[in-house]
């Protein structure tokens, strides 16, 4: 693969007739493009379950995709997968981290008041679905609503072996490349993941 | 570690996770789109050479060197009302030693005999012909 840095080196090097091979590294952009089109919807699911904003969980998840094209495009295409959620965690991280900052600063406004949820849909209001299949969906949404919260609950590094290994489906090399960790970190993150969530939720959850 | 985990348990937390990606909402969808294409056309515009040199922090002390150097900035461009102040500082004195040059000299006995030394003189001369008239 030719060298470059960047996808706009790619995307430079793809325009200029000059060059040999552009024709693959169009196709690496597009591959990258199919790419982040395959994994946007998980990946904003995960941002919403960790910062339980739609607003917050879409610039995560946009953030984390400019990363990843700005920085990481001239990586094999087998890398992104767990380049991409090692990014879009920092940022959700980061997401975190100036929340508590500002929750810290704006306790001294004496008119200000923490954000509510509003924008998340509450099983309640799923309930009120007069559908046939509305007792199911609540059902599930309940179910979902439980699971969302108990990893909430969760320090972020089992929260995030859970979801990677569990609900992403990565093996233990992609998650332990992911979390920047070793794979008997992961082991051990997921297994205390597990048992807090089980803790939780109940054997019959 | 996972193989303790029930399986349905397991499955069932897979597949609720599964739905809920399935039945994201329209708009949703269409923001992440968005979302997407924003990223990569960020991507694909290549950053200034200045940009590409200097680590992201850099700015950040770009930054707060740009604030000293307007503090300093200011700092000089103050002699104007630096001055101004200086001026006023400066009447305000003269003004004083003025007031206390004006002031009445009785209330400074060395002033007073620096200035009326002649009648001091003359005083003197008089008190000392009366002590001389008294003892004759």
């Amino acid at each position: 693969m030719a060298a470059f840095d960047t996808l706009a080196s790619s995307w430079r090097s793809a325009e200029d007739p000059t060059t040999n091979g552009e024709g693959a590294l169009l196709d690496h952009a597009r591959q990258l493009d199919r790419f982040l089109a395959d994994v946007e919807r998980r990946a904003f699911r995960i941002a919403q379950i960790a910062l339980r904003d739609v607003d917050d969980a879409l610039d995560a998840v946009q953030d984390a995709m400019t990363k990843l094209a700005s920085r990481y495009a001239a990586r094999p295409a087998a890398e992104w997968r767990p380049l991409f959620h090692r990014i879009l965690e920092n940022t959700i991280r980061d997401v975190q981290r100036r929340r508590t900052i500002r929750r810290r600063v704006m306790a001294w406004v004496p008119t200000w008041r923490p954000d509510d949820d509003s924008s998340v849909e509450e099983p309640a209001d799923l309930a009120a679905d007069p559908s046939p299949h509305g007792a199911e969906r609540a059902m599930h949404a309940q179910a979902l609503e439980r699971l969302e919260e108990s990893l909430r609950a969760l320090p972020a590094r089992q929260r995030q072996a859970f979801v990677l290994r569990n609900l992403e489906g990565l093996d233990i090399a992609e998650t332990a490349a992911a979390m920047a960790c070793s794979e008997g970190s992961v082991k051990t993150h997921y297994s205390r993941a597990v048992h807090a969530l089980r803790a939780r939720l109940g054997e019959v959850w | 570690m996972a193989n303790r985990v029930p399986v349905d348990w397991e499955a069932r937390s897979r597949a609720l996770y599964e739905e809920s990606i399935a039945t994201l909402d329209l708009r949703t969808r269409s923001r992440l789109t968005e979302a997407r294409h924003a990223a990569l056309d960020a991507a694909r515009r290549p950053r200034a050479a200045v940009g590409r040199m200097l680590p992201r922090w850099s700015w950040l002390v770009a930054g707060v060197a740009a604030a000293l150097l307007m503090a300093v900035v200011l700092r000089i461009a103050m002699p104007s009302g630096g001055a101004a102040a200086g001026t006023e500082g400066s009447a305000a004195r003269a003004e004083d030693a003025g007031l206390v040059a004006s002031a009445d000299p009785a209330d400074d006995p060395v002033r007073m005999m620096s200035e009326d030394a002649d009648f001091y003189t003359w005083a003197a001369g008089v008190a000392a012909s009366a002590d001389a008239g008294r003892t004759e």
